[in-house]
């Protein structure tokens, strides 16, 4: 098909769908700003309810961190301090000094001994 | 108000001035409408996509950036055009150009309209044939006759790349026709 016939055939479909618009198709599309669903997704109820619902999972995540922290400031406030827990054992400590102490003295009786 | 360009429209809509919105409307409703019509090949196809594409307008309009430097027109083109490929995805395969605009319900018809509409139906066949970027290329320079470079705009690619989309879009429509003007001759001598 030549240039000519194929230029000839697009003006042809570009007339034949250039129809004005239906005085119906206008109204609707005028009357957009009206419709129910556009208004109140804009600035109704819903809008505010969208507010809050996105709100929700944040409130709550910082609510649980906020107890997770309340919860660990806790229950370390409440552990013992490390010598509470474990008082030292003097006995035991002074014991086994002792035993070193008695060994030494002994072994050193020994030396003497022998000499 | 009239001799407002679209963009300081668009900011008008945005603070809900509906008169605004009015004159956009009356300004690119036939010009886009024919443009989903060549796109979808289906008139209330394209009245749904019109309807949708102003609700976007009125919704986005809020949002508008005047720095943008993005023309209204290149900016609604590409919705249209984004929903008119919706639209062709979802729709059934049995839409056809004669049934959308009636071509044999409107009565006897003088020979030279009946010719233009069976002409007219066979570039929409044609065109409906071409891969999607062939065929938007034509219908936004040959159609709705854009310049190259907003046509580019409207595509996010290059003017050399409209270019090439072009010839290639014009040999393949000239191609289709002519296979059909052979199968048509053939079942008439047939």
């Amino acid at each position: 098909m030549s240039d000519k016939r194929l230029d000839h055939y697009l003006e042809v479909f570009r007339v034949e769908t250039n129809i004005e618009p239906s005085r119906a198709l206008m109204d609707k599309i005028i009357g957009i700003p009206q419709s129910e669903c556009v208004r109140s997704e804009q600035t109704g109820f819903f809008n505010l309810w969208r507010f809050f619902d996105g709100l929700v999972p944040r409130a709550l995540g910082w609510a649980l961190t906020g107890c997770l922290g309340l919860y660990l400031g806790l229950s370390s406030g409440n552990q013992p301090q490390q010598d509470q827990a474990f008082p030292l054992d003097e006995n035991y400590y002074i014991y086994g000094q002792v035993q070193v102490l008695l060994s030494e003295e002994l072994a050193l009786e020994d030396e003497e001994g022998d000499k | 108000m009239e001799d407002l360009p679209d963009e300081p429209l668009m900011i008008r809509i945005g603070d809900g001035d509906t008169t605004a919105y009015k004159m956009l409307v009356d300004r690119h409703l036939q010009p886009f409408l024919a443009f989903a019509t060549r796109v979808t090949g289906d008139r209330s196809e394209a009245e749904d996509v019109m309807q949708e594409a102003f609700v976007r307008v009125w919704k986005t309009a809020g949002r508008w950036d005047m720095n943008r430097n993005t023309r209204f027109t290149t900016w609604f083109y590409r919705v249209v055009m984004n929903l008119c490929i919706d639209v062709k995805r979802k729709r059934k395969p049995t839409s056809d150009f004669d049934e959308a605009f009636d071509v044999q319900s409107e009565g006897p018809l003088p020979d030279d309209m009946l010719r233009d509409k069976q002409k007219a139906a066979h570039i929409s066949a044609a065109l409906s044939q071409l891969p999607e970027r062939q065929r938007m290329a034509v219908t936004l320079c040959y159609l709705q006759e854009l310049g190259n470079r907003q046509a580019a705009d409207i595509l996010e690619v290059s003017v050399g790349a409209v270019e090439s989309l072009l010839v290639r879009g014009r040999t393949r429509l000239a191609e289709i026709l002519a296979e059909e003007k052979d199968e048509l001759l053939k079942e008439s001598v047939g």
